[in-house]
């Protein structure tokens, strides 16, 4: 005998949904402020099919604002998910693709890329998925052995890598024309400002499939928190899911960071917040990082273009801002 | 089939380190089974490779009758639970969600569970004398507490064998005893079969049924208590003075290593009393 949806499947279709009608919240206010104006009356009637008849600001919002706020939803799901998925492999609550240097190695590639004048995709892109593989590797081999998941070695190979990767970055650069560095240099620091509806579709083209593969592991990322040993006697093919996960949020990962450049700390303030609300059950946390991490970069985008008095910053400025100190609160709390 | 782990030749090795030789004895189903042996001896290792984490270099371990090998990852679960020492527990899950967790083996991927197997969680937590605790987070549990909802974990996930590595560690005697109370409940009302690697052979002599003595991979002894605690085995194997008498409960050995203070200086032993 079937019984009725348990609760677990409940209080994820509610949690969802919850977090669903937040996250549409965030999208219409992302689309409706900005400094051209709009306002949340005139979005409405548009969507509510009135036609206005102001047709410069139809463009305006619906050819430049609402492409880039689709973007910011992908771009933080993404970068929340990996870092859930990478707290949970490696076991470690700091770990995030930026902090790890996946997201430097994604942008090395990206640059070469970029330099090489190839377009986003699937130039551009394979490099920087290229790039992240090549960083991924390392780090395993770095901090291989037993000492994979201790907190301090995995970190320190982190800074290590994200220094190397920075100073190869400064290299490209230095080695760019000129006309390129501007670019390249607000591109680094996570920009949303020159995104086509063509590259959102692209991108969520490659990234809800990823979605829905770690979704389906989210409970043997449960199990695997016990240690290897338990979620092996429990019957978790270790070694599949972890190569699955690591390659998936790899690939998730360099393909944001090709269109958006480096967004930090992003993958640590969401599964962190949501952890401490919500509990650790990755069945839950895999779906709430998808949509809260949206809301929150569209509202961390929708800061930087409104706080400058006079054009916008780099959102990556307000997602650093927001994430260092949360990083180093969480890491005084987790050495004590 | 009275057997419940059959082991005949069993090598292992971590890389160039040969932890196990060629290794041979069986595990009758249902009793308390205890492996003890000096640091380094292969106690865990013999314990992961019967739950099947550690690779098997030579010979075979048949678990009721039926090779390993020949088991799923899912089947193999469903036979054999294991509960590891130093379960990390930085991503705090509820004592609710743990225990449920060991019905995985049963469920798909996304291991959702019926509400059967929450009946069963609560029939497991209620076993151990742990169904207080259900709501609370691991971080929050003493060291007896998480033992209590590790080993309730294992009962839910309905297995014939249940292994453990020392479990009593770093106890106090009290909790020790509840332990081992229930290791004993379990093959008395469940009919289980318990295997557990134990540094404590005082509390090993009291309970269990078979003792297996190891020392850097092979076995020295195996059978009753009283045949294996010998003192002349144990100085050896241990390479300290023991002093084995019967314990004030009964036929059972009782040991006790003894002090560089209580030898004189041509190393006979000094009697203080």
């Amino acid at each position: 005998m079937k019984t009725a949806p348990h609760y677990i499947t409940k209080r994820l279709l509610l949690l969802s949904l919850l977090l669903f009608v937040l996250l549409l919240a965030c999208v219409f206010a992302g689309i409706s402020l900005g400094s051209t104006g709009g306002g949340f009356k005139w979005v409405w009637n548009s969507v509510m099919g009135q036609t206005a008849a102001d047709s410069m600001l139809n463009t305006i919002i619906w050819r430049i604002r609402f492409p880039r706020v689709l973007m910011a939803v992908l771009v933080g799901s993404t970068l929340s998910l990996g870092g859930l998925v990478f707290q949970a492999l490696l076991r470690n609550p700091l770990a995030e693709p930026y902090i790890l240097g996946i997201s430097g190695g994604s942008a090395i590639g990206a640059i070469i890329g970029i330099l090489a004048g190839l377009s986003l995709f699937p130039g551009v892109s394979f490099l920087a998925f290229s790039g992240s593989i090549i960083i991924l590797v390392l780090i395993l081999v770095m901090s291989s052995g037993q000492s994979i998941l201790k907190k301090d070695s995995l970190l320190l190979s982190g800074v290590i890598i994200n220094a190397f990767c920075a100073a190869v970055i400064m290299f490209l650069i230095s080695m760019a024309h000129d006309s390129k560095i501007h670019n390249i240099m607000f591109w680094l620091m996570g920009d949303l400002s020159m995104i086509e509806m063509r590259h959102v579709g692209y991108l969520a083209l490659i990234l809800l499939p990823c979605f829905a593969i770690i979704f389906i592991f989210s409970n043997s990322m449960n199990l695997m928190l016990l240690g290897k040993e338990m979620a092996q006697s429990m019957g978790v093919n270790i070694k599949a899911v972890t190569i699955t996960l690591l390659i998936t949020t790899s690939l998730m990962v360099s393909a944001t960071v090709a269109n958006c450049g480096l967004l930090g700390f992003v993958g640590l303030v969401m599964p962190h917040l949501l952890r401490l609300t919500f509990g650790s059950d990755h069945r839950i946390l895999v779906p709430a990082c998808v949509l809260a991490g949206g809301s929150y970069m569209v509202l961390c985008d929708l800061l930087a273009r409104s706080l400058p008095q006079q054009g916008e910053m780099p959102v990556g400025v307000i997602t650093a801002m927001i994430g260092a100190p949360l990083f180093i609160f969480l890491l005084k709390r987790s050495t004590r | 089939m009275s057997n419940a782990i059959d082991i005949s030749g069993l090598s292992c090795a971590y890389g160039e380190n040969t932890v196990l030789k060629d290794i041979s004895f069986s595990v009758k189903s249902g009793g308390l089974f205890i492996i003890i042996g000096p640091n380094g001896s292969g106690k865990t290792s013999l314990l992961k490779t019967i739950s099947g984490n550690l690779k098997i270099d030579e010979g075979a371990i048949k678990i009721f009758g039926r090779n390993i090998n020949d088991f799923s990852r899912k089947s193999l679960a469903r036979s054999i639970a294991l509960v590891p020492q130093n379960v990390p527990t930085d991503f705090p899950f509820t004592v609710k969600e743990l225990v449920l967790m060991g019905r995985s083996p049963y469920l798909g991927i996304l291991g959702l569970p019926e509400k059967e197997d929450f009946e069963i969680a609560e029939q497991s937590l209620a076993f151990t004398g742990a169904e207080h605790l259900s709501l609370r987070k691991l971080d929050q549990l003493s060291g007896g507490e998480r033992q209590l909802v590790f080993i309730a974990r294992a009962v839910c996930q309905q297995t014939g064998i249940i292994l453990l590595d020392e479990p009593t560690a770093s106890l106090d005697l009290s909790h020790q005893i509840n332990i081992m109370d229930l290791m004993e409940k379990l093959v008395e009302m469940k009919g289980l079969t318990v295997v557990m690697v134990s540094h404590d052979i005082n509390l090993a002599a009291m309970y269990s049924d078979t003792l297996l003595l190891l020392k850097s991979g092979n076995i020295i002894s195996i059978g009753k208590p009283e045949t294996v605690l010998t003192y002349k085995v144990l100085e050896e194997v241990y390479g300290c003075k023991i002093l084995v008498d019967e314990s004030p409960l009964g036929k059972v050995p009782r040991l006790t290593p003894v002090p560089r203070k209580y030898f004189d200086v041509n190393n006979k032993l000094i009697d203080k009393r």
